[in-house]
């Protein structure tokens, strides 16, 4: 019990939480406007890890600015997957129609390869950065600097990118998209400039993520799964579209992730996590994101 | 007897009222027009019959029975047939294939497939699409489409027929034929129809009985020519005269 | 010779040279031989419900580590005969039950939640084993090779023979028609729910056998290991290599990727995994009915050319 009401599990569940509202953001743009299931969101992250520990290591580059560079780097990453490879499908309608029925299986290829290239360049082995060490003391509470950076810089990308969507033009578009994408073409809106700011956006949200976890836990070619099947649970439950809601829906599922791991037991957390996605894909199912079969 | 009865039919669609309070028979062997402007509730109607979407209130039977609530399947084996307003063929199987599953899996339940297929490609010779029988559905034109989705209709042996424009975007050639084989359907198979029509010369010229629906409710039934000319549907239609 | 008469004689061929094969030769080609048919049991199989129906399930792994863990549960307590029939047994009542509510779902939702399925269903194992206090399980007294290859051989026939008689029944043009327009489908009559927890159940039978002798083969278990999401690519991979339209397509794709797999699997299996990825990104895109498929569109082509 004490430990449940204890502030430090509630920070645990905030780190967490945060981590999930990011990533949930940047899978719910790329879904909401283009239909683009992407499974490979997790290796996003790990590569932003990746580029966050080698900065650390090799040129002992400040996290920080590792993690800018990261989500840069992925951000340039998402801008070159979608001019090369999606922008030309656009033009042929009836491979884009292939492209979203089928992007589940595309993506987890991509996925595949992104892992495997991971590890052959870097080997299997889980590897970390000590930053930002030290304990700092807020009341009670008492956490890890670099989670409290987590946290604060985490937030601080999530509220970003709200007031992109709400207050810029490129955030107008993208939410005109997201509701109704004929409709958003026809009254001028460059669909094919849009998306690729939403590519880059997506990828860069997640490479920021990435950075954020190397800081505070080893990175590995295969970490990237459990934060997509995260991601993907989030924007179901938070709704698609709603932007707001991955925000919402991110802390929330820290929180429940958290908190159920604590009144269970670590080994509990990968069946806690697929039991609440098979459930919430059983409950609604044709999530928030297919017309209602209306019965 | 009538062999359907919708009796005071609603249906709701969040805030939306698409049916209200509907209620109309159809006797066994009528062809009864259905009419109305966009938006008026006519497909989701054909659509509470055939089991697609169910009722917020009010009741359907079929032969003395009640369906709604049933699955489309359930519906489709006490003997109703249904063709959608923008077609559904099963476009990569073959034309004969479309029609072979409606005779393998519709009341009938021919179990063998080489005999559904026999009888599939029968159904397609009288429809016309005969020589079509080995072509993907999907390369047909939209009339061999609509052609084929009454051929898989016919398929199940169903005795209630529900149409849906089925002659929109067809030539006057096209919509002539297609009136013909409407009216097949109740003299040379004794089917009942239920049909929904633009074309207004067909709807009059196949309809026994005639039903107009606006705004989710029905505001004429009768005689085809008299309702046709009816002051409520002609205001329905084009709006109040101006004195 | 008449065309339809070709591919059933191909296939005899197959699978008599497979049952011919231990007299010829022994251990390492053995041993490729019983891969390959291992790949051809479960993609065939996969085929009936994922082929047929258009539902893709990423999580068939779920049964051959099911049945892998019914293998081990009752090793020496039954004939293993027994256990495997047992072990396909067990996989159909897991489809039934798991299939009616997971068929509701469709498209890309069911993908991703045949994936989160067979994850938990592994997650729980790992638990309950972690429970009982093993770490892993050996095998002690296991069939020589030469029983589970021939083994393997008949449940890769099994397959391929349900696989055909499947597609060419009633139940699937049922399933085909699920496939292209489930609404119509259903107001056609096809009684939908039904018909998809039947395929489902039958593309779980012989996975469940594979994975109950599989486990034979490597005398030890370990959950991590045969619930493997990268058996469930492989087997989706294959069938998009190979295509899906008939029972060509899952002998066409195991045969290429065993090839692939004896260049790459040693010596550099993370680039064997890049190729894998990549060609499933590939022959998505740009063959999607695989390589059976664009042989018979060349085949076909060729008739045209020649009849003209």
């Amino acid at each position: 019990m004490d430990l449940l009401l204890s502030p430090q599990l509630l920070a645990s569940a905030l780190v967490l939480g945060t981590l999930y509202a990011l990533l949930a953001l940047g899978l719910n743009l790329i879904y909401g406007t283009m239909r683009l299931l992407n499974i490979a969101h997790g290796e996003i992250v790990m590569i932003g890890g990746y580029v966050v520990y080698w900065g650390f290591t090799l040129a002992s580059l400040n996290p920080f600015i590792a993690t800018v560079a990261a989500a840069l780097a992925a951000a340039l990453l998402g801008v070159a997957l979608f001019g090369s490879v999606l922008r030309p499908m656009l033009r042929s309608g009836e491979l884009m129609a292939r492209v979203e029925a089928n992007s589940l299986l595309i993506f987890f290829g991509v996925s595949v390869i992104l892992q495997n290239l991971a590890a052959l360049a870097f080997t299997a082995s889980p590897r970390g950065i000590s930053f930002l060490d030290e304990i700092i003391e807020i009341g009670a509470l008492r956490i890890g600097a670099d989670r409290l950076v987590v946290i604060i810089v985490g937030l601080a990308a999530c509220f970003g990118c709200l007031a992109l969507f709400r207050l810029t033009t490129l955030g107008l578009a993208i939410r005109a998209i997201i509701q109704q994408r004929d409709a958003a073409a026809l009254v001028g809106i460059d669909i094919t400039r849009t998306n690729m700011a939403v590519f880059a956006l997506g990828f860069g949200v997640a490479g920021l993520a990435g950075g954020l976890v190397a800081m505070i836990e080893q990175v590995s070619p295969f970490m990237g799964f459990p934060y997509t099947i995260a991601a993907f649970i989030v924007i179901i439950l938070g709704g698609l579209g709603n932007l707001t809601g991955s925000l919402v829906g991110g802390l929330l599922l820290g929180v429940v992730e958290t908190y159920g791991v604590a009144l269970t037991s670590a080994s509990y957390r990968s069946i806690l996590l697929y039991g609440v996605f098979i459930a919430i894909l059983l409950i609604r199912p044709e999530g928030l994101f297919g017309k209602r079969r209306q019965r | 007897m009538s062999l359907l009865a919708i009796d005071r039919v609603s249906k709701q669609f969040g805030g939306l009222a698409a049916l209200s309070d509907v209620s109309f028979d159809v006797g066994a062997g009528e062809i009864v027009g259905l009419m109305g402007a966009n938006g008026a509730g006519k497909t989701t109607l054909l659509a509470l019959i055939a089991g697609n979407l169910r009722p917020t209130s009010g009741r359907i039977s079929f032969d003395g029975a009640r369906i709604d609530g049933l699955s489309p399947a359930a519906i489709c084996h006490r003997g109703i047939g249904r063709t959608f307003q923008i077609v559904r063929p099963f476009a990569g199987l073959s034309v004969r294939e479309n029609v072979a599953i409606a005779v393998m899996y519709g009341p009938g339940g021919e179990r063998q497939r080489k005999r559904a297929e026999e009888k599939a490609q029968a159904i397609l010779d009288a429809f016309g699409l005969g020589p079509r029988g080995d072509d993907l559905a999907g390369s047909l034109t939209l009339a061999g489409r609509k052609r084929l989705e009454v051929a898989r209709v016919m398929g199940t042996g169903a005795r209630l027929v529900l149409l849906d424009e089925v002659m929109a975007g067809l030539t006057a050639a096209e919509v002539a034929e297609t009136i013909e084989l409407v009216r097949d359907l109740k003299v040379r198979h004794g089917m009942t129809i239920l049909i929904i029509e633009h074309v207004m010369k067909a709807l009059l010229r196949l309809s026994d009985r005639l039903v107009v629906m606006h705004h989710g409710r029905v505001v004429a039934i009768g005689d085809p020519h008299e309702v046709a000319g009816s002051a409520e549907v002609i205001e329905a239609y084009f709006g109040k005269r101006r004195a | 010779m008449n065309r339809t008469a070709i591919l059933p004689l191909v296939l005899a061929i197959l699978f008599a040279a497979g049952l011919l094969l231990p007299a010829l030769t022994t251990g390492y080609w053995l041993g490729v031989a019983l891969t390959f048919f291992m790949w051809v049991g479960l993609v065939q199989s996969w085929v009936i419900l994922s082929g047929l129906t258009g539902y893709l399930s990423l999580g068939h792994a779920v049964f051959y580590g099911l049945g892998a863990y019914v293998m081990v549960l009752t090793w020496g307590q039954v004939p293993f005969e027994l256990a495997i029939l047992g072990a396909g047994l067990a996989c159909v009542l897991l489809a039934v039950a798991i299939g009616v509510p997971c068929l509701r779902v469709r498209g890309p939702y069911f993908v991703i939640l045949t994936f989160g399925v067979s994850e938990l269903v592994k997650f729980i194992v790992v638990n309950i084993e972690a429970g009982l206090g093993r770490a892993g399980r050996l095998i002690f007294g296991a069939p020589l090779i030469e029983t589970l290859y021939y083994w393997i051989v008949i449940l890769a026939l099994v397959a391929t023979a349900l696989a055909f008689l499947v597609s060419h029944s009633r139940l699937g043009s049922g399933l085909r028609a699920i496939r292209e327009d489930e609404t119509a489908a259903e107001t056609t009559g096809v009684p939908v729910t039904r018909l998809k927890v039947i395929a489902f159940a039958l593309s779980a039978f012989v996975p469940g056998m594979v994975g109950a002798v599989m486990v034979l083969r490597t005398t030890y278990f370990e959950t991590i290991h045969v619930f493997n999401p990268i058996t469930s690519f492989t087997i989706v991979t294959i069938a998009i290599i190979g295509g899906s339209d008939d029972v060509r397509g899952p002998i066409l794709g195991a045969a290429f990727l065993m090839i692939l797999s004896e260049t790459l699997l040693v010596n550099a299996p993370e680039i064997y995994m890049i190729i894998l990825g990549a060609l499933l990104i590939l022959f998505v895109l740009l063959v999607p009915k695989g390589i059976a498929g664009g042989l018979t569109g060349l085949i076909a082509r060729r008739r045209r050319e020649a009849g003209s």
